[in-house]
């Protein structure tokens, strides 16, 4: 399998307990979402992870989406930014670089330094979908982990990412329209996929029914995310 | 001739014919990859997603990290020669050589990832902004550069003719004056091989530049900004690059194969010069 970091820390432990239920191995790569559609494309990869809907072509081309679990997309900045939330205009302002000194939204005064996703990342995708795109300039690493860890030490630094990988801590998360990460009404949520070219069969079929079964949405439910109703 | 004999040399003849099929193979690839896209590269503005593919911001990304790393590697490394061949005692220089080829011996990555704990907060804490910059991959470059430099200066240095500085000496010259008077411009062509050779192993380097150069795609404004080189656009995007994208990135790979031939050759050029001497 391979693709989204977002879903990456969450499909290890639902391998790791797969494997331990006495399922086969379960090799994982991350890459980004668009990366995984790639790897299923080439038949490199049987299941892709992807963080973001399916484009039309996608969908044209046979690709299908199996809902495993709801993501929580967090805004991060660091520990000492006393920024406490945004309301989602703030945010969308601020990825687009139009509120450029964290004064302007009740911080310390200083530069904006907003660090965006790659391009064929699922979580970039998401925000644009639900925010608003970045601009263009910014600084682009390509992982979630990586954006944690810099957010977690540049005082000017803002990020997205994914519930699951900001848990690890050591980093602030806003809240956005008044509510934390987490809490319901939260605005930033979106599905995660496991993605197969055509209907899942066989090894693909069995590791999808596990995760969706009571046993696997208790580890989603774990890890963070929000579990399919 | 003996059969053994006439085996041996098509055996040894294959081997050749396969090595330098390999680099004419990479070209190849990489020219018929990038073929249609390379007209796309003239341009300043690197915006995959409009299907834009201007990579000066990319050309200047990579020279500017490569001549600020030849600008740190080459005083450094032409001063660890001179003290190599010069000053240290033998074994003070043998530990020094053992030193530089351990540090040549460190994988890119733990390059980047000391880098990030170590260089790039120091940048954000003394320069302001994020810390991921042009300055942050220069200093990171010059480190990895440094032991070929250095090596490639002993050399230089060493290969001036001993005679040259038995005479000055003989005239009643210091150490410092046949030094910096004598050998070091008897030796600048081998010198400047090394300098160049020094940017062409910067302008290749992916790994430890994608970790700490910020990769953002436009023209940094000040050293201290973030930027991309043609190498890491390359890492970033080609897992999810698809059609004219694609091609861009393969065209963005035949100019970096372009530049590297272009100084290989520039630094044999030197180096030969120095040895008519």
């Amino acid at each position: 399998m391979a693709g989204s970091t977002s879903i990456l820390p969450l499909i290890e432990v639902l391998a790791w307990a797969y494997e331990s239920a006495g399922g086969p191995r379960v090799s994982l790569q991350g890459g980004g979402s668009t990366a995984g559609l790639v790897a299923v494309r080439s038949k490199v990869a049987d299941m892709a992870m992807v963080s973001r809907d399916l484009t039309e072509k996608e969908a044209a081309e046979g690709f299908q989406a199996h809902v495993i679990a709801y993501d929580v997309l967090t805004i991060a900045v660091h520990p000492s930014n006393p920024v406490d939330g945004l309301t989602r205009e703030q945010l969308r302002r601020l990825l687009a670089g139009e509120i450029t000194d964290w004064a302007e939204v009740g911080g310390l005064p200083g530069p904006v330094h907003v660090i965006n996703r790659e391009w064929g990342s699922g979580s970039r995708d998401a925000i644009e979908k639900l925010v608003g795109p970045a601009r263009h300039d910014t600084a682009v690493l390509n992982a979630n982990g990586f954006i944690r860890l810099v957010v977690r030490q540049a005082p000017s630094a803002v990020g997205y990412l994914s519930l699951s990988v900001a848990r690890a801590g050591e980093v602030k998360l806003l809240r956005v329209d008044g509510r934390l990460p987490g809490e319901p009404g939260y605005p930033l949520v979106r599905p995660l996929t496991l993605v197969t070219l055509g209907p899942p069969a066989g090894e693909a079929r069995a590791f999808l029914d596990f995760i969706l079964s009571p046993a696997g949405q208790r580890l989603v439910a774990e890890q963070g995310m929000l579990p399919v109703r | 001739m003996d059969v053994r004999d006439r085996v041996a040399r098509a055996v040894l003849a294959c081997m050749a014919a396969i090595t330098a099929s390999g680099i004419f193979l990479i070209a190849l690839a990489v020219v018929l990859g990038g073929w249609p896209a390379l007209p796309d590269l003239i341009g300043t503005v690197w915006r995959p997603e409009e299907g834009r593919f201007g990579a000066l911001p990319l050309l200047a990304g990579s020279l500017l990290v490569s001549l600020g790393a030849s600008a740190g590697a080459v005083p450094l490394g032409i001063g660890m020669g001179l003290f190599l061949v010069e000053v240290a005692p033998p074994l003070l220089a043998d530990l020094m050589r053992r030193l530089l080829r351990a540090m040549a011996a460190v994988p890119s990555v733990v390059f980047g990832f000391v880098a990030l704990d170590l260089v790039v907060p120091w940048i954000r804490a003394r320069f302001g902004g994020l810390g991921l910059s042009l300055m942050a991959a220069s200093i990171v470059l010059t480190a990895m550069v440094l032991p070929t430099v250095a090596a490639v200066a002993e050399d230089a240095l060493r290969a001036v003719s001993p005679a040259l500085r038995e005479g000055a000496y003989a005239l009643g010259a210091s150490q410092g004056q046949v030094a910096w008077r004598l050998v070091l411009p008897a030796a600048r062509r081998g010198l400047a091989a090394a300098a160049v050779l020094a940017l062409g192993r910067a302008l290749g380097e992916t790994t430890a530049v994608l970790m700490v150069m910020g990769n953002a795609a436009a023209f940094p404004r000040s050293p201290v900004d973030p930027a991309r080189t043609l190498t890491s656009a390359v890492a970033l995007e080609m897992a999810y690059a698809a059609g004219r994208h694609r091609q861009a990135l393969f065209a963005c790979g035949a100019l970096l194969l372009v530049l590297n031939l272009v100084t290989m050759h520039l630094a044999r050029r030197a180096a030969e010069g120095g040895a008519e001497r």
